[in-house]
């Protein structure tokens, strides 16, 4: 029997973790729906016209769907953080890189499936409702401002890389933080973000003798400089490729980070 | 079947706890940790099953790296902390979840130790009061039948009439494939159920030996004022002096574990030394 990877014994510790959160993950699911539901009524609600644009229904998406992978990963591996939990789980005979695998495919692949599930049938709820109202609705994947730039580069790929970057750091930050940790983990990655946007635009400032209309918001993405009347935009072919591949090489180191940390992990 | 070799271990900004610390425990014995409050029993025995990691030297179960946390390893030993953990649930889907994870798990044994214990199966864990979650998580120890079992004060926070049951319960379980490790700062509470012992003191292994082997060299007794000159450690009392005195004659006498550890604690090494002498250390 291997050592690392064991189907049977990884088979029995997705049973047990399963009979032990089953209950706490469909009330999560109830909650989301509840909050979705409640930012769809506030989006809604919070302009005059009577449409529900693809725009607005990407919104809700997004902050529901990112903010959602946030809390549900920073809490993943919580129960090795707690003084009487943590030694138990330690010491049930499975391999580190089991449990790990179990917390990485649960807060990933398994939170990623639930919410669109969730999101998409409360969705159709919610424009069902409206449009017997009167509202004209639209079809999601209609919002190709978001999706689709004019160079026809998909910006679903920034929006993939962002939200696999905002779990492998919230995945770090289950592992970090014993008290507090979703609250820890957002604090730290404001002040990366800021400490990127800082140290950044220090860096244009230095290079360029132009205004710098906006510190681009993520590494790789176009500026846009001002100066002479004009604005210049200075890009890389392809960036959101880039993006994309800094992105998965900045979580890879995260993500193995964080299996060394659960790894070496004491009780 | 355990083996520490030289470890040294301490927490970060703080003292060195063990520093070359040596220890080896076989198979067939019950051995009894005692040392004082703070000593580092806890610490020594979660460097011995891999919860924590020596700064030196190894920690081994069975010839294997405790540290690493091997499944092979994992499901050979069973620590039980002070303060157990159990969840939210009922004893049949705690056992669901976590008895298939121990290959020599045994339910008939499981529910005797309940029933021996007064532990109800069916209700929620964390409803029950803390004294019986704790024996509830003492029995799923003893069943899962690990070649290693270590627990930490288990008898802290059982009542007197658990605590005779915990000593039954524990002798009935215990066999010679078997180690089992005590600790507890309340010597009186092994009385009877240890058969070796360990003195933990000052950072170093003060003593480890089995009782048998103890009181082949030295007797336990009460003496009166005038024969005290060959006394290794006497404490007074109303009733005259407990004292540890030279045994040549291989005398049977009842170990009083209480006298021994403050013996062996106390700043006199006349018992150390004459132990040392015997070769019993």
């Amino acid at each position: 029997m291997s050592q690392i990877f064991d189907l049977n014994r990884f088979l029995h510790l997705v049973g047990s973790h399963f009979r032990k959160n089953l209950k706490t993950y469909l009330i999560s699911c109830v909650v989301f729906a509840g909050v979705t539901i409640g930012l769809f009524v506030l989006v809604v609600s919070s302009y005059r016209e009577e449409a529900i644009v693809a725009g607005k229904q990407f919104f809700v998406y997004l902050i529901v769907i990112y903010a959602g992978l946030f809390i549900f990963t920073v809490g993943v591996f919580q129960p090795f953080q707690r003084p009487r939990e943590g030694p138990f789980q330690l010491m049930l005979p499975a391999s580190g890189f089991e449990k790990f695998l179990l917390g990485w495919l649960v807060s990933l692949v398994g939170y990623t499936i639930c919410a669109n599930v969730v999101f998409f049938v409360i969705r159709y709820a919610v424009l069902q409702y409206y449009a017997a109202q009167g509202y004209e609705v639209s079809g999601f994947l209609d919002y190709d401002r978001i999706l689709f730039q004019q160079n026809g580069i998909s910006m679903a790929w920034v929006l993939a890389a962002i939200y696999l970057f905002l779990h492998s750091f919230a995945l770090y930050g289950s592992l970090m933080f014993r008290k507090m940790a979703v609250l820890k983990t957002a604090l730290a990655l404001l002040l990366v973000v800021l400490a990127y946007w800082v140290v950044n635009g220090m860096l244009y400032r230095s290079l360029f003798q132009l205004d710098i209309q906006q510190t681009p918001l993520l590494p790789l993405m176009p500026l846009f400089l001002q100066g002479d009347g004009m604005v210049y935009q200075v890009d890389i072919p392809d960036w959101p490729y880039w993006l994309l591949a800094l992105s998965i090489a900045v979580m890879g180191l995260l993500w193995v980070a964080s299996y060394h940390k659960l790894r070496e992990k004491e009780g | 079947m355990v083996r520490l070799t030289d470890l040294s271990f301490g927490y970060r900004n703080q003292p060195s706890l063990f520093s070359g610390l040596n220890l080896s425990l076989g198979v067939g014995h019950i051995y009894g940790l005692l040392g004082k409050n703070g000593s580092g029993k806890t610490t020594l025995l979660k460097n011995m099953v891999g919860l924590r990691s020596p700064q030196a030297g190894r920690a081994t179960v069975a010839g294997e790296d405790t540290a690493k946390r091997r499944p092979n390893v994992l499901s050979r030993m069973f620590f039980l902390p002070e303060e157990p953990y159990v969840p939210d649930q009922t004893a049949k889907v705690f056992l669901g979840m976590n008895s298939t994870f121990y290959p020599q798990f045994d339910r008939t044994l499981f529910g005797g130790y309940l029933e021996a214990f007064e532990v109800p199966e069916q209700r929620v864990l964390t409803k029950l009061s803390l004294g019986q979650q704790k024996k509830f998580m003492v029995a799923f120890a003893l069943a899962c039948r690990t070649k290693l079992l270590v627990m930490d004060e288990p008898t802290n926070g059982l009542d007197i009439p658990s605590k005779v049951q915990f000593r039954k319960v524990l002798a009935s379980a215990f066999d010679e494939d078997r180690c089992i490790v005590l600790s507890t700062h309340q010597v009186r509470d092994l009385d009877n159920l240890i058969d070796s012992v360990i003195i933990l003191h000052g950072g170093a292994i003060k003593l480890n030996a089995p009782l048998d082997q103890l009181t082949s060299q030295i007797r336990f007794g009460n003496v009166s004022g005038a024969d005290t000159a060959d006394i290794l450690y006497g404490e007074q009392a109303i009733d005259g002096t407990h004292a540890i005195l030279p045994n040549p004659e291989g005398a049977s006498s009842k170990p009083n574990l209480e006298l021994l550890f403050n013996a062996v604690v106390s700043d006199s090494g006349i018992l150390l030394d004459y132990l040392t002498t015997e070769g019993v250390r």
